[in-house]
């Protein structure tokens, strides 16, 4: 098949399904059968994006646009709408459409509790949530991602308040619409900066020489897309939406988390990646933002009870080190972190909601001693823990330690990159601690007080997990492949290669992990784990958040009432008083109108006589001249 | 001679009006039946229009039909229709059509508000093809003046506290019944209309004796006469496009309007003021528009962010709607005042996609009131339990209200912003931005207190869903909506072929303007 057509299959299969859906009405209540059409869907995403892929991977020379315009000006073509296929949009593709595939699966039996229409309506949104996220990455231009990634916030927005009778999700949803909608504003702006300037919403060589040629503007503009990239993938301060976000159901976390919503804003720098090269300094900024936030966000995880939590500050954190290495100039090492960790995390959160949808709670200390009741879960979590921690051999290990290299190189260019590479770094053995922890506590010991029940889910639980663990195990061994697609000729990757670097990272991942052992299953380590509980919970729900809080009750709220009440009592006030006062007027002339016919004479003496005293007054002033 | 299409669009709901008269008031599904097929009749002949316009070309004016009505003092009927008169007839096809369809559960007197309605409509469609500016000024008075009656006899009235500094006389006028509604916006739109009917006499009378909108066009009426006009038309037809100040109108006379009512006003006649500041003030005074952009935009750019922020503060259903009205036409007035194609594109597509929007926000206002009797939202709650086809229309309606691609609004503020950043005045986009961010705020929280949330309160629990004409207006409405958001070209293309024409004629007046 021709590259159009399997482009149009894996964006448009999903669209179709979700509209169906959402037309006729009875197809969606029916439930089952409109699962069965959205799994169907994504599926046929799956077929046609992995085909794209390999046709990519055997010839990668020319990329394959495919557009028409959609806003004209002036009978000329002001921004177009197609179709981008190369060798950045086509593995990605594939990432999305197996992460939302696998997800689907999953839900399948996790949402059965559910009854038939709201069911059917949690597939119909998954349908266009792939949609909106395959829409986003073959986007040909600024425009097209700038209108996807606001469906994508969309149907973040209706899953996560999923559970919309629940205050709680009506909350969260609002907050991460809100939150990422605000930094949206920086691409809008940012947008029509660039189209001012240059005259295309484009990423390519000619848009971004023309742009660099114009001193300040291409600092602006790339600095307007990061602040937009920082809502979307939750970096500090603008994360705060990310672990609120976890009142949606458990697989929407996993979809949310590695391969749609928060994945949307590194495809950004990713996709525009010319343009961020054309603004030095924000490139800084941005790796300095990344490490902080990798380290924040690790930190805060150390302290949660929650395992959803855990794994939303988990994502948090890795989005800084993409973000950080892209920062640094290595697209290879931010983006191949993208894509390993779309697997290892989706299936940590499948395996997370298959732990909960067995001991029916999100909190660790219900758990304990699950690997005894558990084992294909236990498996999953735990390689997607080793994955994430960056264990040598998994995934994770080959793309966490590009970054850090690109950091370390870094620092010799600036020193300012030394903040993002220690930052990075400790990171490395904060990770392996807090998900070391996670596992034990929840896989291991002894059975928790919910877990005597727990057993494993059916064949549709179980599938999606096995089908993520293949790619996080030997995922990083196809880093070569993914770096031809990319056609970078200047960086190199090797399976077998040491450097110093690698090696602490390495040693810091062993001791976070001995590390968890020793604080979760040791008497002695008990005691310290909950004495550091407090200084994360501090962290947490700390200044970041309630500096937002007051900025909404402050701007939104407080200061609408004044522009109210202006509205009311002082701007139609005036109208008011003007009326009233036009009545009063009215009144109070009206007593002239008395009908006496005397009254009427004393008015027309008195002009008579006002008339004389001005026409002699006249007089004399005329005549003194 | 060709069939005169424009007359007929013009004639069809004047027709059926006059056919009502002479009906028994108890004769109400005939009168139903009567004004639903000349909504369709005239829907379908704008539909015809704007198909034979995008193919016969761009940027003249097509179906020219001209009789001498006063030769002395050169009056003409004089209708013909160009790319922006066919997207506004469009749209008044739609609205009247989903407007007569929802008015179908009217019980009170039903005929005599239809023949309101639809001399209403009538005018609407007059305004928008006239092309002799007395003809013009005659239809607009038609559309504007019913609205009296249509909300005094029909309306609803709701209680506002007196305070403030102008208490007095809040306590003198009755503020919140809908008498006072009804008869502030009459007195505001009349001093609008003194204003323009100034400005028309200025016009004509340094014109050369006509009215004739093509011929006015061409003379070069001397800068500091269109220095005096062009304000004159600006607050004139502002007043019923909202302009701050004089929009307070707006929130208090959609508030007691009945359902199609508001629908037709805060989707159509609110238009009819911001065309004529394009269509007449602008396109006619080009060297006042240019003097005079800066104060427009500025102007704009308040109403967008004032009419946002107090929609905020309201906890009254009908009052965010209206208060969000103002807001939105803000957007068109500040793409009038771009002076640029994608400014002048976007305003009147924001003119189109913000009349269905509010259309259908009002319809299913309307849908709620009629069911609860209620307007106050803290009184509502999970009502998305028991209607859920209301409650998704009206996220549907609040997305196209932020701004959500794959929605009409979308398309219509992006234009307008780009426009305004393209325009000699870039940080008008700024607060155009956070317009939109505090509208996002405010709708999705309205969203979530009136339909989100454990069911129903006790009282509220019987409530059902929309019925069927209910339903037709909504998928109507909302349909458009989509579909004109995804592919923007269906209205673009059309519009595109007007706004460079006229476009490049204000240009040649003035220097000093970006391209």
């Amino acid at each position: 098949m021709r590259t159009l057509d399997l482009a149009l299959i894996s964006v448009f299969a999903p669209l179709i399904i979700a509209v169906l859906l959402i037309i006729v009405a009875p197809l969606r209540r029916a439930g089952r059968a409109a699962a069965a059409l959205s799994v169907g869907g994504a599926f046929a995403s799956v077929f046609a994006s992995v085909a794209l892929t390999l046709a990519r991977l055997a010839d990668n020379r020319v990329p394959e646009i495919f557009e028409t315009t959609w806003l004209p000006e002036a009978g000329k073509s002001a921004a177009t709408i197609g179709l981008q296929i190369d060798g950045i949009s086509a593995p990605m593709l594939a990432v999305v459409s197996i992460v939302a595939f696998c997800v689907q699966v999953f839900s399948l039996e996790y949402m059965a509790d559910e009854n038939d229409e709201d069911y059917g309506r949690y597939f119909t949104w998954h349908s266009l949530f792939l949609f909106s996220m395959q829409a986003l990455v073959v986007a040909p231009n600024i425009l097209q991602l700038f209108c996807a990634w606001e469906l994508v916030g969309l149907c973040s927005y209706l899953l996560i308040g999923f559970y919309y009778k629940k205050p709680s999700a009506a909350r969260a949803a609002l907050k991460a619409f809100w939150v990422t909608k605000f930094a949206d504003l920086g691409l809008l702006i940012g947008l029509i900066v660039q189209y001012a300037a240059v005259g295309t919403f484009g990423w390519d060589a000619e848009t971004v020489a023309k742009l660099g040629a114009l001193g300040v503007v291409p600092v602006a503009v790339a600095a307007l897309y990061f602040l937009a990239v920082m809502g979307k993938s939750a970096q500090f301060p603008l994360h705060v939406w990310l672990p609120d976000a976890m009142e949606g159901p458990t697989p929407v976390s996993a979809l949310l988390h590695a391969a749609t919503m928060v994945a949307a804003g590194v495809y950004l720098i990713v996709r525009a990646y010319p343009i961020f090269q054309a603004a030095p300094q924000v490139m800084v900024a941005m790796s300095v933002i990344g490490g902080v936030t990798a380290v924040f966000a690790a930190i805060v995880a150390i302290g949660q009870n929650d395992i959803k939590r855990v794994l939303a500050y988990s994502t948090c954190s890795q989005l800084g080190y993409m973000v950080a290495a892209l920062g640094a100039g290595s697209l290879f090492g931010g983006y191949f972190h993208l894509g390993t960790h779309a697997f290892f995390k989706a299936m940590l959160f499948l395996s997370a909601g298959s732990v909960i949808h067995a001991v029916h709670s999100n909190d660790l200390s219900h758990m304990g001693g699950l690997s005894k009741k558990m084992k294909w879960t236990t498996l999953t979590f735990s390689v997607g823990s080793l994955a994430l921690a960056g264990f040598p051999g998994l995934s994770g290990f080959f793309s966490k330690d590009q970054i850090l290299e690109s950091l370390w190189e870094g620092t010799h260019r600036d020193p300012l990159f030394w903040i993002p590479f220690l930052a990075c770094l400790a990171t490395v053995g904060i990770t392996a601690y807090y998900m070391s922890r996670v596992v034990f506590l929840a896989f291991f010991g002894k059975l928790g007080e919910h877990a005597h029940h727990a057993h494993e889910g059916g064949i549709a639980m179980r599938l999606p997990l096995l089908i993520l663990l293949v790619p996080t195990v030997i995922g990083g061994l196809f880093g070569g492949q993914f770096l031809g697609l990319l056609a970078l000729p200047e960086v190199e990757f090797h399976l077998t290669h040491v450097t110093p670097v690698g090696v602490v990272a390495l040693v810091l991942a062993f001791g976070g992990i001995g590390l968890g052992y020793v604080l979760n299953m040791t008497p002695a380590g008990a005691g310290l784990a909950s004495a550091t509980a407090p200084v994360a919970a501090f962290i947490e729900y700390g200044a970041v958040d309630r500096f937002w809080l007051g900025a909404y009750n402050l701007l939104m709220m407080a200061l609408s009432r004044v522009f109210a009440w202006l509205d009311r009592y002082v701007v139609d006030g005036m109208l008011n008083g003007i009326g009233a006062g036009a009545l009063t007027a009215g009144e109070w002339l009206r007593r002239f109108q008395t009908g006496r016919a005397t009254d009427y004479v004393y008015v027309v003496m008195l002009g008579v006589v006002g008339l004389t005293i001005w026409s002699q007054f006249a007089a004399l002033v005329g005549g003194s001249r | 001679m060709a069939f005169p299409i424009l007359s007929f669009i013009i004639a069809m709901p004047a027709l059926a009006a006059l056919i009502m008269l002479f009906l028994p008031d108890e004769a109400k599904t005939a009168v139903r039946t009567i004004a639903v097929s000349a909504s369709i009749a005239s829907l379908l002949g704008a539909i015809w229009v704007v198909r034979e316009v995008l193919a016969r070309g761009p940027a003249t004016f097509h179906f020219e039909e001209r009789y001498n009505l006063v030769p002395s003092l050169g009056i003409q009927y004089l209708v013909a229709v160009d790319g922006w008169g066919a997207s506004l007839l469009l749209l008044t096809g739609i609205i009247t059509f989903a407007g007569a369809v929802a008015s179908t559960t009217l019980e009170n007197r039903p005929r005599e508000f239809y023949i309101f309605l639809l001399g209403l409509v009538s005018g609407v469609f007059g305004v928008f093809v006239a092309q002799d500016l007395f003809v013009f000024f005659l239809f607009y008075e038609i559309a504007v003046l019913p609205m009296y009656l249509l909300i005094g006899i029909w309306g609803s009235t709701g209680k506002v506290k007196s305070e403030g500094p102008f208490a007095w006389a809040m306590d003198r006028l009755d503020v919140g019944g809908k008498e006072y509604a009804a008869m502030k916006l009459t007195l505001v739109l009349l001093g609008g209309s003194a204003l323009i009917l100034a400005a028309m006499l200025g016009m004509y009378q340094a014109g050369g004796h006509t009215f004739d909108m093509g011929q006015l066009a061409k003379v070069s009426f001397s800068p500091r006469l269109q220095w005096w006009l062009f304000p004159a038309l600006w607050v004139g037809f502002g007043a019923l496009a909202g302009l701050f100040p004089f929009h307070t109108w707006s929130p208090d006379g959609h508030a007691a309007a009945p359902t199609a009512v508001s629908m037709l006003h805060a989707g159509v006649l609110m238009k009819l003021g911001a065309f004529g500041v394009l269509r007449v003030g602008m396109v006619l005074l080009p060297d006042g528009a240019q003097q005079w952009a800066f104060a427009v935009g500025t102007i704009a750019v308040i109403n967008i962010v004032w009419g946002a922020m107090s929609a905020m503060a309201q906890k009254d259903l009908k009052y965010i709607i209206a208060y969000s009205s103002v807001s939105h036409m803000g957007v068109v007035l500040l793409g009038a005042a771009t002076l640029t194609v994608n400014g002048w594109n976007g305003a009147m597509f924001q003119m189109f996609a913000h009349g269905i929007m509010t259309a259908l926000f009002f319809s299913l206002v309307g849908l709620i009131y009629e069911r609860t009797h209620d307007r106050w939202i803290p009184n509502m709650g999970g009502f998305a339990k028991v209607m859920p086809l209301t409650a998704a229309f009206f996220t549907l309606a609040c997305l196209s209200s932020l701004g959500m691609p794959g929605t009409a609004g979308f398309v219509a503020e992006f234009l307008v912003f780009l426009g305004a950043w393209q325009s000699a005045n870039s940080w008008w986009a700024v607060p155009g931005g956070i317009g939109a961010l505090v509208t996002a705020v405010y709708v999705l929280r309205g969203t979530r207190d009136i339909f989100w949330g454990e069911g129903p309160p006790e009282k509220f629990a019987h409530l059902t869903d929309a019925g069927f004409a209910e339903r037709v207006s909504l998928w109507t409405l909302g349909t458009t909506l989509v579909v004109f958001g995804v592919w923007p070209r269906l209205l673009l293309d059309l519009i595109d072929t007007a706004t460079p024409v006229y476009l490049a004629a204000l240009q040649a007046h003035g220097a000093g303007v970006t391209p």
